[in-house]
């Protein structure tokens, strides 16, 4: 009679096996979903910089002109051709809802993202962030903002300032470069690009 | 009854040890995914940083060339800021070097400056950096025929013309019966209204290059001794010399061909020379520019006469002539105009080529106007006085390619290949 398991020991194993089975589940659905968020987040991240490195490498006026113009594009520039665009201005107020890069290439991870860019002048200030956006067409700097929005809704937000001195980049230089990379399943292609930050001298 | 007793809890060790392995399990696997998730952290918080970073510089750029014109004294080469909070919220600290190597900012306004930002987000930091060079553009005053810090006086009798513009920085006052025309008359307060050509009263004072440029000139320069001078009746005399960039009656050549002299004291006369440099002079009561000279800078548009002193222009003569100085002006070691020879036969245009600056009184008391000279090139001077024809061509290439001491460093700029990623600081 006494051999086996009696009702109790039996009950309380279920118990503690169902409490961890459950509570296993619930972290695993909790984990995809966080993991999910996050590689959501790290794209939507590498999708803003990537623009800003972008932004940060163009003219701060248009090489056609010599003083600040309204913001936004110019005669001779398509905004479903980014290569084209010749200042920083000219990403003002800007969206996209194809992500593509400066050279018209889709962006093969990015599908269902929204990024959006705006522009604003800006002046230094002591207090903290170290800036002011202003109205004063002369301002030295520009705040460089670029908004994307993710599938599931995750908003990254990021900016950055480029001043008026920055002339170290002559219209025809390369001011970008961007690489593909093809998997040999055929499966995935990743494309990343980056701002050319230095150029040989004109005069060495 | 042993056996029953060693069976019981069997099963609630048995679940223990399973919750166990699936708990581990579960940590390990957590743990392994996070890890990921921290290096993923980790770069885009470096991409912040060096953004972070990359900003702060811009805006430390446009801090020097706009708000702060003093910075070059009120930094320390080398010494971080402190900390502040940058774009992103990012810690940001910034250091300024001299580019040049002297180790001081405030030495020389050409100088370049490193600016190094440095910005850490979280645990991630990164640090640029790039070197500005100061943008320098021409003084303003030298596109004047004359820019004189004080009054401007026409004496009676005596003429002032030039096809450029005046500037004074106190009154024109021309006498009734002198001739004074110039493009344009700009003064601070008042201009004489028989001034020919359009007037205009600015009201503003003008800032004339200060005399601490005639030590920029010293400094790489060479010096003519005293000795290599005559002394007569107490005036020190610079006559029938040449001094070109390939012969020197003088001193040795400077790869420059700026020479200085310190007068000591004495005027000093300079007469009958061929002079094809820049010639500084300090310490002399009063410099005379007499008879004929055939003086030119030692490139278009360089400075021909830089001191301190007053500066007079007295009796001068139409010719430089070699059988009457009994000097060959143009020997094969130094041609004019490409013609070289051994004889004292020829003769030249008398001549003053060049920018002249004094911050004392330039005097024009020669007055004999069939000797005139040509006299092409801007006047910086102190206080004008003409005593007798003054004519003066206009001359741009100053402007165009403006010498020592004549350029203003408002802006900086980004040198070009000057960008560079650096290791945090210890």
């Amino acid at each position: 009679m006494r051999r086996g398991l009696t009702l109790m020991e039996v009950v309380i194993s279920s118990l503690l096996v169902g409490t961890v089975l459950v509570t296993s589940l619930a972290s695993t659905a909790s984990w995809r979903r966080y993991h999910v968020e996050n590689r959501e987040r790290e794209i939507a991240n590498r999708l803003a910089e990537e623009l800003v490195s972008e932004m940060m490498c163009a003219a701060y006026i248009d090489p056609d002109q010599s003083s600040p113009q309204a913001f936004g594009l110019d005669s001779g520039e398509s905004i479903a051709n980014r290569s084209t665009w010749d200042d920083v201005d000219d990403y003002h107020d800007q969206t996209e809802t194809t992500l593509r890069d400066k050279f018209g290439i889709l962006i093969p991870d990015a599908i269902g993202y929204l990024r959006t860019t705006t522009i604003d002048h800006a002046d230094s200030a002591s207090s903290s962030p170290g800036y002011v956006i202003t109205t004063d067409l002369s301002a030295k700097l520009r705040l460089l903002s670029v908004t994307v929005h993710s599938p599931s809704g995750i908003t990254v937000f990021v900016n950055a300032l480029k001043s008026n001195l920055d002339t170290t980049f002559a219209p025809a230089d390369i001011h970008l470069q961007s690489v593909a990379i093809e998997f040999a399943d055929g499966d995935q292609r990743i494309i990343r690009s980056a701002g050319v930050m230095n150029h040989p001298q004109v005069n060495p | 009854m042993k056996r029953i007793r060693k069976r019981r809890g069997f099963l609630y060790l048995a679940v223990l040890f399973t919750c166990l392995i699936v708990v581990a399990t579960a940590g390990a696997a957590f743990s392994i995914s996070t890890s990921r998730l921290r290096s993923e952290e980790s770069q885009l918080d470096a991409a912040r940083a060096l953004r972070a970073a990359h900003s702060e510089l811009h805006r430390i750029a446009s801090t020097l060339s706009t708000t702060d014109l003093q910075w070059r004294t009120s930094s320390v080469t080398g010494e971080p800021s402190s900390v502040c909070v940058g774009i992103g919220g990012s810690r940001i600290t910034s250091i300024l070097c001299d580019g040049e190597n002297d180790g001081d900012l405030t030495n020389d306004l050409s100088d370049r400056v490193v600016v190094k930002c440095y910005a850490t987000v979280r645990n991630a930091s990164r640090g640029v950096s790039c070197t500005l060079q100061p943008l320098a553009r021409p003084l303003q005053l030298l596109e004047h025929s004359i820019t004189c810090g004080g009054d401007i006086i026409v004496s009676a009798g005596a003429s002032l013309a030039t096809t450029g513009s005046i500037r004074s920085g106190g009154s024109v006052a021309i006498d009734t019966s002198a001739v004074a025309s110039a493009a344009q008359w700009k003064a601070t307060t008042a201009i004489s209204a028989n001034a020919r050509g359009e007037a205009i009263v600015l009201g503003q004072p003008i800032a004339m290059p200060t005399e601490s440029l005639i030590n920029d000139y010293i400094e790489i320069g060479t010096m003519i001794p005293n000795s290599s001078l005559t002394i007569v009746n107490g005036t020190l005399t610079m006559k029938r010399k040449r001094v070109t960039a390939t012969i020197n009656d003088v001193t040795t050549l400077d790869e420059d061909s700026i020479y200085w002299i310190d007068a000591l004291g004495l005027p000093l006369d300079i007469c009958e020379c061929r002079i094809e440099a820049t010639l500084v002079v300090i310490n002399s009561s009063r410099i005379t520019i007499t008879k004929a000279n055939l003086w030119k800078p030692p490139a278009a548009g360089a400075a021909a006469l830089i001191t301190s002193s007053m500066i007079r222009i007295d009796g001068i003569e139409r010719e430089l002539v070699e059988s009457t100085t009994s000097t060959n002006f143009n020997p094969p070691a130094s041609s004019y105009r490409g013609i070289a020879d051994t004889d004292t036969t020829d003769c030249y245009a008398s001549c003053l080529e060049g920018l002249v600056y004094t911050p004392a009184l330039f005097e024009w008391t020669a007055n004999n106007p069939p000797n005139s000279m040509v006299w092409r090139g801007p006047i910086f001077c102190g206080t004008l006085v003409v005593g007798g024809p003054m004519s003066i061509e206009d001359d741009r290439r100053s402007q165009l390619d403006p010498p020592l001491g004549f350029l203003r460093y408002e802006e900086m700029q980004i040198v070009r290949g000057s960008w560079r990623r650096l290791d945090m600081p210890q």
